[in-house]
């Protein structure tokens, strides 16, 4: 009787299985080994588990006395008698018991014990006490000759408890250690048994599934690359038409333009690069969409990435009067990554920042190992103590004095072509897939990529690279 | 799920091991089965191929008697933390009433210790145990090594967390007790607000791991808590 109801997935383990001797023993070369130990120690002895059934049955030095008694009526229902008291008597695991039969001939009772629990037990005997016993074999008929019994009980091994509690505490022992490999090749059969099936039922649904979201995905892949060949194809080419004819009228090839064609020339000229750069960006992020994104991983100081990304937009701010304000770390800080990449993130960043920053306005960056908000995918599901915490990560922060991000938009921006405000694109242009890339490239170092921003005051974007390599 | 069988008087626990491949459960287990009494604990049952490497699990029961008459069996497994073997570790957390996580303190495993504790809150629910609920305990171990998480990362992020940590050398059998006796705690008092444990055994917390962790005169290395 189990006292809490056990709801039905959690139904008995097999490991919690209870196992009865016939379950965990050989019986028939269990029995085999019994008999050997018996003719080697000249006592027999019965085994019977815990609900009483005879497993074990070997004679020893008492068989033919008890053999002769059991050929009398009387001697064979005294002796019945005899065999169900202790058939009935209950072994606990405090140790053995010895018991006197009515011929004054010995047993022992030891109980047969696993990981506590009494299994079975051993019932040793017959055997003689060391000191004799008148044994009482009165009135057990006409036909019963003391003398005759008296011949076959003296042949009966005679054994002084010390002995017989040796000879036993070894046959236990023997038996514990069966029943320990036994418990051992049962636990695992069945462990075996239920982790292939489930593991089988497994693979089946798992095969379904993944069948399934091949076919959708072939679909899918078939559908991009046709889309991609259409757009690098249909749009290109006439594209490079337009640039490259725009330029040979402005080289004079059609003739001398005036002032005001020439510079209608350029803005087509211009716009068209711009469309190129769109459709070029497109094509990356298609890539980078696809998974193809490959990383170029070396140790690399972010310091020197840092700097040599802003060499890159100086011009375009010295440009429109804006300062830029960079603070690196004075020792060199080492991370594993591909260091073009981080320079497309934070040429991309930088490049925002000076976009949309006011006349003579500033832009900051800094490196450092700031602080890291531990609920993101990483850490996703995983107690506090296996998190990761901030130390372990390298930031770089760049700031503007720009018109900033509304509060509801803020989450948006690393979407792909989301912008902020409609009108920015015509202002600023760019293709709303600038930060989308961005955030890509990042989250394949494992790192993140996060926005705070105040209206008319700023934005600050963080990256967040991990310090160590952590897998 | 304890097993209470009022008929028999038998009690029987069950806690599991588990984390990450080579984290050093079963170096646990080992320890745990030399330092405690060898009259109380019973054999270690070790299921390994020949490179050490647990195949199903590992176990060792430690059996004592109250003295209201009751047998109780705490039985100690590992889990396999080899990723093939998903389905096994299902099955060795049926009915598990306590879970120590083995996290390995080197740097670099950081993400096969966040995969194993996944997987973790992945089986327990498939046998309808919940990973806020079961009571589980991490010992951050191996932490004679170098490039490990600094001992005071560990104790700012155990601040925050409500498993209790423990740190370990299990090779050395440091911390190694704490930790038996950091889940053994939680479990009790998990199953006790359940099933009443005390009222039915007639033995308070204490007493409880106190029978269970009796260790050999002077074999106790000490170690673990934060
Ligand atoms: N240096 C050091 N090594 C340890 C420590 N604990 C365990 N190891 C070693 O790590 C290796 C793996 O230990 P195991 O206990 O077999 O690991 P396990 O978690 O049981 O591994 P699986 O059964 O495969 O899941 C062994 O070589 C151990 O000796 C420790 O505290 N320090
Ligand atoms: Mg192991």
């Amino acid at each position: 009787m189990t006292t809490p109801p056990l709801s039905p997935e959690q139904g008995e383990s097999v490991l919690q299985h209870r196992f009865s001797l016939v379950e965990l023993l050989d019986l028939g070369s269990f029995r085999e080994l019994c008999e050997s130990y018996a003719q080697l120690f000249q006592i027999g002895f019965k085994i019977f588990d815990d609900s009483k059934a005879l497993l074990v049955d070997v004679k020893g030095s008492g068989g033919d006395f008890c053999a002769y008694l059991f050929s009398h009526p009387e001697g064979k229902s005294r002796c019945m008698r005899e065999v169900a008291t202790i058939r009935g008597m209950e072994l606990t695991a405090a140790g053995p018991v010895e018991h006197v039969c009515f011929t004054g001939l010995r047993y022992l009772l030891v109980p047969i014990l696993h990981e506590g629990s009494v299994l079975g037990k051993i019932v040793f005997g017959p055997y003689r006490a060391a000191q004799a016993v008148e044994p009482a074999l009165s009135g057990l008929g006409e036909k019963f000759s003391q003398e005759a019994a008296q011949r076959l009980l003296d042949k009966v091994r005679q054994a002084k408890r010390k002995v017989v509690d040796k000879v036993v505490g070894h046959l236990v022992l023997v038996i514990e250690s069966i029943l320990h490999v036994g418990y051992k090749q049962a636990l695992t059969a069945r462990v075996h048994v239920e982790a292939s099936t489930a593991g089988y039922a497994e693979l089946q649904e798992k095969n379904r599934e993944l069948r399934e979201s091949y076919q959708r995905l072939k679909e899918l892949d078939r559908l991009k690359s046709n889309f991609l060949a259409t757009v690098s194809h249909e749009l290109r080419t006439p594209l490079t038409s337009v640039i490259g004819y725009s330029e040979m009228l402005l080289e004079g090839l059609a003739g001398e333009l005036s002032t005001e064609q020439r510079e209608y020339v350029s803005t087509i000229m211009e716009k068209g690069e711009q469309l190129l750069d769109l459709i070029t960006s497109i094509l990356d992020f298609s890539r980078i969409e696809a998974g193809n994104l490959r990383l170029n991983q070396d140790q690399v100081d972010i310091n020197e990435i840092v700097l040599s990304s802003v060499s890159t937009v100086m011009p375009m701010a010295r440009k429109s009067g804006i300062s830029v304000d960079c603070a690196v770390t004075e020792t060199p800080l080492r991370l594993r990554i591909d260091g073009d990449k981080i320079r497309q993130v934070l040429v991309n960043l930088l490049g925002n920042a000076v976009k949309f920053s006011r006349e003579k306005g500033l832009v900051r960056v800094q490196v450092g190992t700031g602080f890291f908000q531990a609920d993101d995918d990483q850490n996703e599901g995983l107690p506090a103590a296996l998190s990761l915490s901030q130390e372990n990560f390298v930031t770089i922060a760049v700031s503007d004095s720009g018109p900033g991000i509304a509060p509801d938009k803020l989450n948006r921006i690393f979407d792909s072509f989301y912008q902020v405000d409609g009108s920015s694109t015509r202002e600023h242009g760019g293709t709303g897939l600038g930060l989308a890339i961005a955030r890509n490239l990042v989250e394949a170092h494992q790192g993140k990529i996060e926005v705070k921003s105040e209206p008319n005051r700023g934005s600050t974007f963080t990256v967040f690279l991990p310090l160590a390599d952590r897998g | 799920m304890v097993q209470i069988n009022l008929e028999q008087r038998e009690v029987t626990l069950k806690i599991v091991y588990y984390g990450p491949a080579l984290s050093g459960k079963t170096t646990n287990l080992e320890a745990i089965h030399k330092l405690l009494d060898p009259g109380l604990c019973g054999r270690l049952m070790e299921l390994d191929t020949a490179d050490d490497r647990t195949l199903f699990f590992d176990l060792m029961p430690v059996v004592f008697r109250t003295e209201s008459g009751f047998t109780v069996k705490v039985k100690l497994f590992t889990a396999p933390g080899q990723v093939m073997h998903d389905s096994t570790r299902r099955i060795i957390l049926k009915g598990a009433d306590g879970v120590a996580f083995v996290a390995d303190s080197q740097m670099h495993l950081h993400k096969s210790n966040s995969d194993s504790w996944r997987g973790l809150t992945k089986n327990l629910k498939a046998n309808g145990l919940e990973i806020g609920k079961i009571p589980v305990v991490i010992q951050f171990n191996k932490r004679d090594l170098p490039n490990i998480r600094s001992d005071e990362e560990i104790a700012m992020m155990a601040n925050n967390g409500k498993e209790p940590v423990f740190k370990a050398v299990a090779t050395r059998g440091e911390g190694v007790i704490e930790t038996l006796e950091g889940i053994l705690r939680e479990a009790w008092r998990s199953l006790d607000q359940n099933f009443n444990m005390e009222q039915k055994l007639r033995i308070g917390e204490e007493s409880f791991i106190r029978h269970v962790i009796k260790t050999k005169p002077g074999s106790h290395v000490q170690g673990g808590g934060l």
